[in-house]
């Protein structure tokens, strides 16, 4: 996680999410479980503590927003994709033509095709299911 | 003041409502869909309503999410924007494989090494290359890509063909047997294209139709695109997608706070398939999916967002921006100038020309 967060720092790119505390994280996982959603695994809890989404171009990982708005906010955005399998499957982030997200039952962070929900690939961690969106090269 | 004015004034005050109107309802949608899946997740814990006894209380009203689904679809019906895509029954379907060709032509790989998911022969070929002398065992005219199973799909795509001299290359520098290129699977093409791209200049890569779909775009129709904008005061995003387009594969250099700037406008604008990629199949040839003719930009909320929510809209073909459902905030395609670009006569942007 520590390299990921220095190549996210030496990256130029638009930042989106105001920092949060343990409380505001709490409180989601509640509103997420309430929703019938999976709650944050907590690699990702512990990356939202550091970036909390970011935008880059129109590639973004999605945060917590505060407003209330779907966009960009992990509940809102699997609202409005209708996530088909909310038990299992959460939506982390998307570029134009892709979901990244993470599946509860295998563990798994894949590349979702937006249009009906296809895993096209299996990241091998979280870390580079966020270098696909931000598109860290190795 | 003038009736074109006072038609321009009137065009915008709708607009502008209509927007408004427009994310209010895909506002509502969300919270009900999020109020649906509470409610259903308390049904199922109260078990005297699985008996049929009782209603629960948190129950949402679904009639009114319907109608706020209704309420989008009439107001993209009443524009003329497009009609609901109907759905050709037993189509074939792409697989996994085609899918990720269409989205690798689209954006790029961008798949970090460590993940893709090399083939074993192919492994241990780069292993061998890197504890021996291997390169330049084999000529690079020797390789005929044509062996190799997934090229047969990959080839289809333009992009991909201007990458075969560039494959023949990196095969021989790791010096990979020719009679072997059959067992290369769709990540080990990728590896080397990959390996290619980052050993070459951003021009000299390969570039991905959305790139080209831009660089298009706005050496067409940027003054348009501009003017248009200027309408509805988003004036100064649009200078700056277009400043953004023009760096997109160049060396160009700006600094942090201009780049900021100029990334805070792209994200305000999408590339949308007009013909949606996963009803490819549904045209002549589904490689067809990211040609210029099946792309339009569009801003993205809300009217990105309303042609895939609530069904899939089939997005005139002539529109080649969406800034808003009125004509007056669209860009409609002019065949005559695409035909001047493609002959290389037509400026790439406006700063440019200056």
């Amino acid at each position: 996680m520590d390299i990921l967060l220095k190549e996210i720092n030496s990256l130029r790119c638009g930042f989106i999410g105001t920092p949060l505390t343990d409380a505001d994280i709490d409180l989601f996982q509640k509103e997420l479980s309430e929703s019938g959603f999976n709650t944050l695994p907590e690699i990702v809890i512990t990356f939202l503590k550091h970036y909390n989404g970011f935008l880059l171009e129109n590639r973004c990982f999605w945060g917590i927003n505060t407003n209330e708005h779907y966009t960009n906010d992990i509940l809102g955005e699997n609202a409005i994709a209708q996530n088909p399998q909310p038990n299992n499957l959460l939506l982390l982030g998307s570029t134009e033509t892709t979901y990244i997200g993470w599946f509860k039952s295998t563990n798994n962070y894949s590349m979702i095709d937006k249009n009906d929900f296809m895993v096209l690939h299996n990241f091998n961690n979280f870390q580079n299911a966020v270098r696909y969106i931000l598109k860290i090269d190795d | 003041m003038s009736k074109q004015i006072k038609y321009l004034i009137k065009a915008i005050t709708e607009e502008l409502k209509e927007s408004s109107e427009l994310s209010l309802l895909l506002k509502r949608i969300t919270h009900k869909y999020i109020a649906q899946q509470k409610a259903s997740k308390n049904k199922s814990k109260d078990r005297g309503y699985e008996k049929g006894n009782k209603k629960p209380k948190n129950q949402p009203n679904t009639s009114t999410k319907s109608q706020d689904k209704n309420r989008i679809r009439q107001i993209v019906e009443k524009h003329h924007i497009g009609i609901p895509h109907i759905k050709i029954t037993n189509q074939p379907k792409l697989s996994e494989e085609q899918k990720l060709i269409i989205n690798w032509d689209f954006e790029g790989i961008n798949l970090h090494r460590e993940t893709l998911l090399l083939s074993t022969y192919f492994q241990n070929a780069l292993q061998t290359s890197e504890n021996y002398d291997v390169g330049n065992r084999y000529n690079p005219k020797e390789y005929d890509l044509n062996h190799i199973p997934i090229w047969n799909e990959m080839k289809k795509f333009k992009n991909f063909q201007t990458m075969w001299a560039p494959i023949c290359q990196q095969l021989s520098i790791i010096g990979y047997p020719p009679e072997d290129l059959n067992l290369l699977n769709i990540y080990d093409v990728a590896y080397l294209i990959k390996k290619h791209n980052k050993s070459t200049p951003p021009y000299k890569s390969m570039s991905c139709q959305r790139t080209k779909f831009l660089k298009m775009f706005a050496a067409c129709y940027s003054d348009e695109f501009i003017s248009k904008e200027r309408l509805i005061g988003r004036e100064e995003t649009a200078k700056n997608f277009i400043e953004y387009i023009s760096i997109l594969d160049t060396d160009k250099e700006v600094s942090d706070s201009r780049w900021e700037a100029l990334l805070h406008s792209a994200s305000l604008y999408n590339v949308h398939h007009k013909k949606n990629r996963q009803f490819a199949i549904e045209l002549d040839e589904y490689h067809q999916i990211n040609d210029f003719a099946n792309l339009t930009l569009c801003y993205a909320e809300p009217y990105h967002r309303i042609l895939h929510t609530p069904q899939e809209i089939d997005l005139n073909t002539n529109i080649v921006y969406l800034g808003g459902l009125r004509q007056e905030f669209q860009v409609i395609r002019d065949p005559e100038k695409e035909r001047q670009y493609l002959r290389g006569n037509v400026r790439i942007t406006k700063k440019e020309r200056d």
